[in-house]
């Protein structure tokens, strides 16, 4: 580790999968891994906060060096939560501006707001009313 | 004492209330949805009946429904919790009119101090303190909008038959009073099935510090301390504590002084909130009471010895009087309440929704969890995000918050986010430490991000490492790799089988 040997150990806490004792050089971290995309998110408990890590190795890193990333000016507005679609605000080929209020989301009793994010025309709407949907779930693309 | 009570909630609370029921001897019915028929209140009850679908429009708040469960089991009292039908009237007059007993004050009082707007008017008459504001329900677009300039900007929308934060909105330009109108009347039909909603001048970053009151029917009224409830996000309490660290002994007096004299002005029975706003300069304001027990309870039943719940259910039980003074009341020591909920704090507090897929709970001397948690539970979106409570006692404030800070650190919910880690982080924090925060503070502190120690950067990188190498020579990961290679899993688990055997450690 940056030129250091260090002795380490890394193991699952009973039958979880997200929870785990790490020992580094006898220090004891009781930590909690979340895979995010392209990374794993290591929570320490007694403190509160939590690192992102991304894992590489030599070849990855190589391809990711050559990779360029694609261009698309549709874009996909997706769910930042888990809840219920209440209602629609816009149709497909409805003109937005940065803030307009395209549809609702309840969960838990709280109406969420879910606004476009640029100027553009609502493309697709991907969720009907009193849908349930997911985080990460496609929402409403906007378009040129 | 009652038969049978029924426990018209669901959740931590409903739990709470059977542990009081179990106590006083007296056998609890549980109601359930669809959603909760396997929920820990179920389980733990005498009886328990369904009152139908997840939402609570068409369960929890169906008034019918659960009289008729009262009815079919029995039971002569219902213990409302707090939230769904807690605070309405129509439901504690149903009650006194089908002869069973609604454990909390009577539906007058409820009507007078539950609604917000008649709360407020009776407050200004008893000569109390309020935050400035519009006592009228508010209509049309056309008069929001002037009341609004009337009592000027920034202002903040509440619901009269609210509490809690929900169908409320903070409104700083008047272009934007019209959408948050739609949006905090909405909210507010669903929670409390009553879109009334007022306005007042929106106080910018008072504390929130609330005296705990009960009364019985023989005109005895006393106070149990103050609880500071400035800790919050979206207007919702998330930490709570008492004493408050905000009060001289001058202040606390004025202000317990002030409660009391509001309860017997209201000529109100059983126990209640009466909350009110503290600015910088040592003013209070009335803001509003809660005529129900409060989620925050146990941080008073910590400092006073008093159970709470069982107080509320004794005076409810034919006139019954206050089994203390108020010279009685000791207060000793410190204590702090976390509230879980079932949220990502670093995403803007969405909510987070799934199965409980491991739970560890926090131990120690003076640690209490309240909670209807079990590994397995499915956190539904239908109801509120609060899935549990730590509460913690010490001698001394400092003492308090390094035993909650270590509890929440013991405390593992998988499946869910939630605020722990949040709290944890405030709880380390110098100036909260010097009990220097009012309701502004939680939004400023998120802002100034939450950094990892050199330490646990080095420990992270090295734990994510070792995962990535656990996960490559899993056998389910060498199997897919000998498959792609078109090759027998076996083989390739022997090579390297014997590879690691002659690799050093």
């Amino acid at each position: 580790m940056d030129g250091r040997v260090v002795g380490a150990d890394l193991l699952p806490v009973g039958t979880s999968r997200r929870t785990f004792s790490l020992l580094v050089d006898g220090h004891s971290y009781p930590v909690k891994l979340e895979p995010e995309s392209d990374a794993v998110r290591v929570w320490f408990a007694d403190a509160g906060t939590s690192a992102r890590v991304s894992v590489e190795n030599e070849r990855e890193r190589l391809l990711r060096d050559v990779k360029q990333p694609a261009s698309d000016e549709r874009r996909t507005i997706t769910s930042v939560m888990s809840g219920i679609v209440s209602r629609v605000l816009v149709q497909e080929g409805d003109p937005v501006t940065p803030g307009v209020p395209l549809l609702i989301i309840e969960a838990m009793k709280m109406e969420n707001e879910v606004r476009a994010d640029g100027n553009g025309h609502v493309r697709t709407i991907h969720v009907t009313e009193h849908a349930r949907v997911n985080l990460g779930d496609p929402l409403i693309t906007l378009g040129p | 004492m009652f038969r049978k009570i029924l426990i018209a909630n669901r959740g931590e609370i409903a739990v709470r209330v059977l542990r009081a029921c179990r106590e006083l001897d007296v056998p609890a019915v549980a109601v359930y949805s669809e959603a909760d028929r396997l929920a820990l209140h179920v389980r733990l009850a005498r009886e328990a009946v369904a009152i139908g679908p997840p939402h609570p429009g068409e369960s929890y708040l169906r008034i019918d429904k659960i009289l008729a469960a009262a009815k079919t089991t029995g039971a002569d009292a219902i213990h409302p919790g707090y939230g769904f039908l807690a605070e309405n009237a129509g439901f504690a007059r149903q009650c006194e009119d089908a002869g069973i007993t609604f454990i909390g004050p009577d539906s007058r009082s409820i009507e007078r101090m539950g609604s917000k707007l008649e709360a407020r008017r009776t407050v200004i008459a008893s000569g109390a303190p309020v935050v400035p504001g519009a006592t009228v329900a508010l209509e049309s677009d056309a008069e929001l909008a002037a009341r609004a300039r009337e009592v000027g900007f920034p202002v903040v929308l509440k619901a009269s038959g609210g509490g809690g934060g929900k169908g409320m909105r903070v409104v700083t330009r008047e272009e934007d009073l019209a959408s948050a109108f739609r949006l905090a009347r909405s909210e507010a039909e669903r929670a409390f099935a009553d879109g009334t909603l007022y306005l007042e001048r929106y106080l910018e970053s008072p504390r929130h510090v609330e005296v705990q009151v009960a009364a019985d029917v023989h005109g005895g009224v006393v106070h149990l301390g103050e609880r500071e409830c400035s800790l919050q996000r979206r207007h919702q309490k998330i930490l709570e504590e008492s004493p408050s660290p905000a009060l001289s002994p001058e202040l606390r007096h004025r202000m317990t002084d002030a409660a009391v004299a509001i309860v017997r002005a209201a000529g109100y029975q059983n126990v209640g909130t009466i909350e009110f706003l503290v600015d910088r300069a040592g003013s209070f304001f009335f803001l509003e009471m809660n005529t129900r027990l409060q989620v925050e309870h146990p941080v008073t039943e910590m400092v006073t010895g008093i159970d709470l719940v069982k107080l509320q259910i004794r005076l409810a039980a034919a006139g019954e009087r206050l089994p203390f003074t108020q010279q009685a009341i000791a207060f000793r020591g410190h204590a702090m309440e976390a509230r879980i909920c079932a949220e990502d704090p670093d995403n803007g507090f969405v909510p987070s929704i799934g199965v409980i897929t491991e739970l560890e709970l926090p131990g120690g001397p003076h640690v209490r969890v309240d909670s209807a948690l079990y590994a397995g539970l499915e956190v539904s979106p239908f109801y509120d995000p609060l899935i549990g409570k730590v509460i913690v006692w010490a001698e001394t404030r400092d003492a308090c918050a390094t035993r909650l800070r270590g509890a929440l650190g013991e405390l593992h919910v998988g499946g869910v986010r939630t605020t722990a880690p949040l709290l944890v982080r405030v709880l380390g924090d110098a100036r909260f430490l010097r009990g220097e925060y009012d309701t502004g503070f939680l939004p400023l502190f998120q802002s100034n991000g939450a950094g990892v120690s050199d330490d646990e950067r080095f420990a992270a990188a090295i734990a994510a490492a070792l995962r990535r190498h656990r996960d490559h020579h899993s056998p389910a990961a060498r199997a897919r790799e000998a498959k792609a290679a078109d090759e027998s899993p076996w083989a390739v688990f022997g090579r390297r089988s014997q590879m690691r055997r002659r690799a050093p450690e």
